[in-house]
């Protein structure tokens, strides 16, 4: 647990007004990260901040770094979300690495935003505000993406699928045609966030307020946002393909307000089958978490069974050419 | 390596029963979710169709197990098989479904991204 003593000190440094943090309570979500919410006392003000840190003893300063510079850019060109306050890739200041940042107000949880009443009229427009963030998003100039690297998605899938060693011939055979009908390699390499998706954004009444969870950040082709988006299991059961909420001209309309020129379809339908598989290999890969004894837990054993859920839909698309 | 594996369901029923007792216990979530795994463990036990009819499928397809199969696809054997191989692997993946998740397999249409 972070000292609110610490964290006070570290707010009075960056130059913002602390006399005391009170309410330090840790959220729910994020397995891999531990995320913290706290109040910052100065005289009669009060502010909110949110402070994500891995746990202590599993350390991962490259995925922080990464995650600090992609706020940054974003924040700079103006995609929604939180003011990153400080951050460290060392355990010296706060005990592990860390992200400290402003709170925004906002849901998270699909169900909800996907339901309640309170986001009907959230719902009519975050198609297209999700579109926009994406192209804002992409739009990074390459000369801020130093330090971010890129990696070839089937070679990653790939390696943790054979770390898993569960061989499955459906999967097999998704890799063999997404690997033969390849896009032609996009030009430029964009800051891609790589978990874009309602349940990694927030949502007010009026909309989107923060494109959050940036640890998975890279360079690549920006395809692969919008086909990762339109993954069925980000549905949620929702009614319309796009995050549950949204049709695809919705989020291609809002894309191209902000980008200029609408998404190649063609590519996004590719990273669609992409993101697919790679959802049925993470889904293998926390069941094997389970039986491996990593961490025993009836929740990743469960995910086991939801395998053949991606494997149906990419038999599905697959046979829809 | 059975019809319904990882977790098979004697594993599942495992996870459940460690669940129960260990330090998920009371956590009203972790229940929901032990529910469901046994909910899919009630359908499998309920199904007509085993690791035996499983065998047959892989067997039109002149392999032994999956490992084998998943090898061949791998290695480009099926290529010019193509449909002949999808047939079973549907007929599998479906079998594998209706006890995992019967609601997917409701059928989608409307999530080509190419028509936007």
């Amino acid at each position: 647990m972070p000292e609110p003593a610490a964290l006070a000190e570290e707010l009075r440094a960056r130059g913002r007004l602390c006399d005391e943090v009170v309410d330090l309570h840790r959220l729910s979500g994020g397995s891999s990260r531990e995320t913290w919410a706290f109040t910052a006392l100065a005289g009669s003000d009060r502010s909110r901040y949110v402070l994500r840190r891995d746990p202590d003893g599993e350390a991962d300063p490259v995925r922080t770094r990464h995650e600090a510079i992609a706020l940054t850019a974003a924040s700079r060109h103006g995609v929604p979300g939180p003011e990153l306050v400080s951050w460290s890739d060392s355990a010296a200041r706060l005990g592990s690495p860390y992200l400290l940042m402003t709170h925004v107000e906002g849901e998270a949880i699909p169900r909800r935003i996907l339901r309640d009443e309170r986001y009907a009229a959230a719902r009519e427009v975050l198609g297209r505000q999700l579109g926009r963030a994406a192209a804002t998003l992409h739009a990074v100039p390459e000369d801020e993406l130093d330090g971010l690297s890129e990696a070839d998605p089937l070679e990653a899938i790939r390696e943790r699928y054979d770390l898993v060693g569960q061989h499955r011939p459906v999967l097999e055979l998704a890799f063999r045609r997404l690997a033969a009908d390849r896009p032609p390699r996009s030009e430029r390499r964009a800051l891609v966030h790589g978990d874009f998706r309602v349940g990694n954004v927030l949502v007010g009444e009026a909309g989107l307020t923060a494109v959050l969870d940036w640890e998975l950040v890279h360079r690549g082709d920006p395809a692969e946002d919008l086909g990762w988006l339109c993954v069925r299991a980000w549905r949620f059961s929702g009614p319309l393909p796009v995050g549950g909420v949204a049709t695809f001209a919705d989020l291609f309309d809002g894309y191209e307000e902000v980008a200029g020129v609408r998404p190649d379809v063609d590519a996004v339908r590719w990273w669609q089958l992409v993101g697919t598989l790679n959802w049925a290999v993470i889904c293998l890969w926390q069941a094997h978490r389970h039986f491996s004894g990593m961490t025993r837990s009836v929740e990743l054993a469960a995910i086991g069974r939801r395998v053949v859920e991606q494997e149906h839909d990419l038999l599905r698309l697959l046979g829809e050419g | 390596m059975g019809l319904h594996r990882y977790p098979s369901a004697g594993e599942a029923v495992e996870a459940v029963r460690e669940s129960l007792l260990g330090e998920d216990r009371g956590d009203a979530y972790l229940a929901r979710v032990a529910a469901h795994l046994l909910a899919i463990v009630e359908r499998e036990l309920a199904a007509a169709r085993g690791d035996a009819w499983l065998d047959e499928r892989l067997a039109e397809l002149g392999v032994d197990d999956e490992d084998a199969l998943a090898a061949e696809v791998r290695a480009g054997t099926w290529d010019e098989r193509y449909d002949e191989l999808v047939g079973v692997l549907d007929e599998i993946t479906d079998e594998r479904l209706r006890v995992a998740n019967p609601r997917h397999l409701a059928p989608v249409d409307d999530d080509d991204p190419r028509s936007g």
